[in-house]
């Protein structure tokens, strides 16, 4: 299956996972509150610059933003039928801004770091007797299978204009994606289950 | 959410009961969506290789997830090495490694690393030790050079040895393979089939390629859900033939 993870090192594959979490749960933080567009521009500059960094072929990650223009068209004309298209655009831009900046963790770090950093950022709940790894692991598959269920709906879009499908008919494709998509769960879970399931052997 | 509370009890190491088959089911029954699959099906299994075959909803798939606590049956009991499956469900993969038909379903991992490492880290072991053990395992196969590659850049073959080694590394005594090479060419498929044949476990393999049976210890065919024919391999394999409407 596929995976955000990409295998080329750069200097952000050897930062420590902790670092890129914090970091990013930092910038969340720091992006919220934003709302001149100047600011994000420049923003947005920084991040573009960051994957350029990433050695050759970085740009191209950017493209993991473009199968999402719907949703930024949509949230963009909520507030523009709301009376603010600046704020729509200020909103549209903060999300994309933060987007980036998650995949550039997720297509740096192997999954085990994350978990790891994940489990460890929870630990303060092992005090409440709550374990963590269930959570980390739930996490952790949570992202690995992202890009599982985008390349299946590609697939169903694929078969569905094999077959002469128009695209203002796509709609009709939810329900059977969301089929396919329990499968790929309960597939995932069988197998998860078949080495100790979410609780572990030990 | 029960599986967040943190389990005081420490699981313990199953360990094969002395004298206990591979495999035991007495009486056993199992329905699915008001089909009965199984009724009261008997079965022991001890040799060290054993194929299932049988047509397509025969329930083969449903009898090899019984095997390892994947499916409890309804009535009756399953006993994997003397633990009975009801009671040892959980810890059963301990002993019973599962490898699936689609490898694709099987590898929940984003890397080789952490596909080979994990069902250690579900054993007890530390990441650090599970990644040490999962390396020693590349090393050994020749493939170092596997550990950070994304699984999905595995060729189908690659991803089918991946997921063996995956389970062979959590030591277990029995292999379940439930059609698990029917997606291979058959240059990789005997490939496979030659590193299976190097693990030392207990191997119980549900196939529609009857060819890969011929010198496994005992084949049983299964037609819904009942026992049709089991024993020498050639002769039950003939007979699913002759049923198959195959003239020799």
């Amino acid at each position: 299956m596929i995976s955000l993870y990409r295998q080329k090192t750069s200097w952000l594959h050897r930062l420590s996972a902790g670092a890129k979490l914090l970091a990013l749960c930092m910038a969340s933080v720091a992006i919220f509150p934003l709302d001149t567009l100047s600011t994000l521009a420049i923003l947005g500059l920084l991040t573009i610059l960051l994957y350029a960094s990433l050695s050759d072929g970085g740009l191209r990650e950017l493209k993991v933003i473009v199968p999402l223009w719907p949703w930024f068209l949509i949230m963009w004309l909520f507030h523009y039928f709301g009376g603010d298209p600046l704020i729509g655009t200020v909103a549209v831009l903060k999300m994309a801004l933060m987007i980036l900046l998650a995949n550039l963790l997720t297509l740096s770090t192997r999954q085990s770091d994350l978990l790891a950093a994940i489990q460890y950022g929870l630990s303060p709940l092992s005090f409440l007797g709550l374990s963590t790894r269930p959570l980390a692991l739930a996490v952790s598959l949570m992202i690995r299978y992202i890009p599982v269920l985008l390349a299946l709906i590609q697939q169903h879009q694929q078969a569905w204009q094999a077959r002469g499908g128009r695209r203002a008919g796509r709609w009709r494709l939810i329900v059977p994606a969301l089929i396919a998509a329990l499968q790929i769960a309960e597939h995932a879970g069988e197998s998860l289950a078949a080495r100790g399931g979410v609780r572990g052997l030990s | 959410m029960a599986w967040f509370k943190r389990e005081k009890v420490a699981r313990e190491r199953l360990h094969v009961v002395s004298g206990a088959p591979a495999v035991e089911l007495r009486q056993v029954s199992f329905s699915r969506a008001e089909k009965v699959i199984f009724d009261s099906l008997s079965l022991r299994l001890d040799e060290r290789r054993i194929g299932i075959i049988g047509d397509n909803g025969s329930g083969k798939s449903t009898l090899a997830r019984l095997f390892n606590g994947l499916i409890l049956p309804d009535s009756g009991y399953v006993t994997i090495y003397g633990h009975e499956s009801q009671k040892q469900q959980v810890l059963l993969p301990q002993l019973v490694g599962f490898l699936f038909q689609n490898p694709d379903h099987q590898i929940l991992f984003p890397t080789v690393l952490e596909e080979l490492s994990f069902g250690l880290t579900q054993l007890g072991d530390s990441q650090a030790v599970a990644d040490q053990k999962a390396k020693k395992c590349l090393l050994e196969q020749g493939k170092s050079d596997w550990a950070d590659r994304p699984a999905q850049s595995l060729s189908e073959g690659e991803k089918q040895r991946l997921c063996l080694w995956s389970v062979v590394l959590m030591g277990p005594k029995l292999l379940v393979l439930d059609e698990t090479f029917a997606s291979l060419d058959l240059r990789t498929r005997i490939q496979m089939m030659n590193e299976l044949k190097l693990q030392k476990q207990q191997l119980i393999m549900v196939t529609h390629e009857l060819n890969l049976l011929s010198d496994f210890d005992r084949v049983i065919w299964l037609h819904h859900g009942q026992i049709k024919a089991d024993g020498d391999p050639l002769a039950v394999i003939a007979e699913y033939r002759h049923h198959a409407g195959v003239e020799d």
